[in-house]
């Protein structure tokens, strides 16, 4: 297994830990200031880079499958987008506001992880970070 | 190589997605967009308003509605008053008249305001900066003050959302029905009486053509011929159920309630949307309605708050909203 591929895949598994933390604290201390008001998205923010980047990342790892650099980047780009949406859109509805913008965020995040995932599995075969 | 390619595209991305982020930030809670001022429409509007409301009172003459008129020219010890009478909570003059009471009930403070008036053009609305718009902001005792007001609570801050008919004074801003779970919106008819409507059932369009004179998109409905149309635990998409609240309500036309809580201190709880319902009920009415409440409630008359308004952070503040109701 190459060591920089190995040291890569967890220090991203990492920063998705870090960011799964960052949301969970952003998402208490904002409903903390929210006068009760409840919303899903801000609520359950944490899911997002828990299920979309914590967990493909510790799956990769046990796969020790390594993805074209471009299909990192685009899925990577994509968590993000869908991130800070979700996270608007729990702003928005504490705040009981809305920006008809915000959907083309949300539809730029999915799109860039269907490119990210179609890039993986069209484009690069298999690759083992223990490989040969 | 891959490396600088990786932390550039993670750089520019990041950058792209920050920067839309603040633009959408501003978009919903800063950039004022979709103006149109009062001045640009009031000559036109301004006519068929007043001919929609003289048309109104003119065939009321003839019914009980000239009975209620009747009795503000003949309130305070039955004098006519060409004069204001103006007293720490009550106003009257030969065509308004204004009793405001304040009672403690569910750990808050709830001031009451009954309106008898001689015409329904007395009950009025007003825009923030003499305008209709997305974002557009003012303090409810800044436009009491600029349109003349006697009496004025805030609106349903209408500026806050994309959606919800908005009619003011006749004129019809926006006809985009909400796709909201509550929907209720309320007409009030150039015959002074309001209903409350589903907005996914009744377009704007058929509103206006069949009297209304005001429409406003909050909700939902309290009361609906004297009876509850809001249950215990009821609330406002996901709000908690406690909060300073602000509600219109009619007692018959010609004789309006708006009502006010506290809330969001510890010496004040606020209400339910439940007990909201009850004190307009109390007080006489047989339609009431909520208005945007929480850190926008807020009730002028004469001159001075009579409400306690929190903003965000719980400190006594009056928040900037799109709009007010008043009577003047």
């Amino acid at each position: 297994m190459s060591t920089s591929d190995k040291k890569r895949a967890v220090a991203r598994l990492i920063i998705y830990i870090g960011v799964t933390a960052l949301c969970a604290v952003f998402s208490t201390v904002y409903n903390g200031f929210s006068h009760g008001v409840f919303s899903f998205c801000m609520t359950y923010l944490f899911l997002f880079p828990l299920l979309l980047g914590v967990l493909p990342s510790i799956i990769l790892l046990a796969v020790k499958y390594r993805p074209l650099p471009l299909a990192g980047n685009l899925y990577h780009t994509g968590v993000g987008a869908l991130i800070v949406s979700a996270c608007l859109r729990g702003v928005f509805e504490i705040a009981k506001t809305s920006s008809d913008h915000r959907i083309w965020l949300s539809a730029a995040g999915i799109a860039l992880i269907a490119a990210g995932v179609a890039v993986s599995v069209f484009c690069r075969k298999k690759k083992n970070y223990g490989g040969n | 190589m891959k490396k600088k390619t990786s932390a550039l595209w993670g750089i520019i991305s990041g950058l792209l997605i920050a920067s839309y982020a603040v633009f959408l930030l501003l978009d919903a809670f800063v950039i004022p967009r979709d103006i149109v001022k009062v001045e640009d429409i009031a000559p036109d509007n301004s006519l068929s308003y007043t001919s929609k409301v003289e048309s109104a009172v003119s065939s009321a003459e003839n019914s009980d509605l000239s009975e209620i008129s009747d009795t503000v020219s003949s309130d305070q010890s039955g004098t006519v008053a060409n004069e204001p009478v103006i007293t720490e909570n009550s106003y009257t003059d030969e065509n308004i008249s204004i009793t405001i009471t304040s009672d403690r009930r569910y750990d808050t403070d709830i001031y009451i305001a009954d309106i008898i008036v001689k015409d329904p053009s007395y009950l009025k609305a007003g825009l923030a900066e003499g305008s209709f718009g997305r974002n557009v902001k003012q303090k409810t005792s800044e436009m009491a003050v600029e349109y003349g007001a006697v009496l004025a609570i805030n609106g349903d801050y209408y500026g806050y959302r994309d959606r919800g008919y908005v009619m003011r004074n006749g004129y019809l801003y926006r006809d985009k029905a909400r796709h909201d779970e509550i929907d209720d919106a309320l007409a009030v008819f150039a015959d002074g009486s309001m209903r409350v409507v589903k907005e996914s059932e009744v377009s704007a369009e058929e509103l206006k053509d069949s009297g209304a004179v005001q429409i406003f998109s909050f909700g939902p409905g309290l009361l609906s011929d004297g009876k509850f149309t809001v249950e215990s635990g009821d609330e406002v998409k996901q709000s908690m159920n406690s909060n300073p609240r602000t509600a219109i309500g009619m007692v018959e036309p010609l004789h309006y309630v708006f009502v006010v809580s506290d809330g969001r201190t510890s010496k004040n709880i606020g209400l339910s949307l439940y007990e909201l319902a009850w004190v307009m009920k109390d007080a006489g009415c047989t339609l009431a309605y909520n208005l945007d409440g929480g850190g926008s409630s807020t009730m002028w008359f004469c001159g001075r708050i009579v409400n306690n308004p929190t903003s965000h952070t719980y400190q006594p503040d009056e928040r900037s909203v799109s709009d007010i109701v008043y009577i003047g």
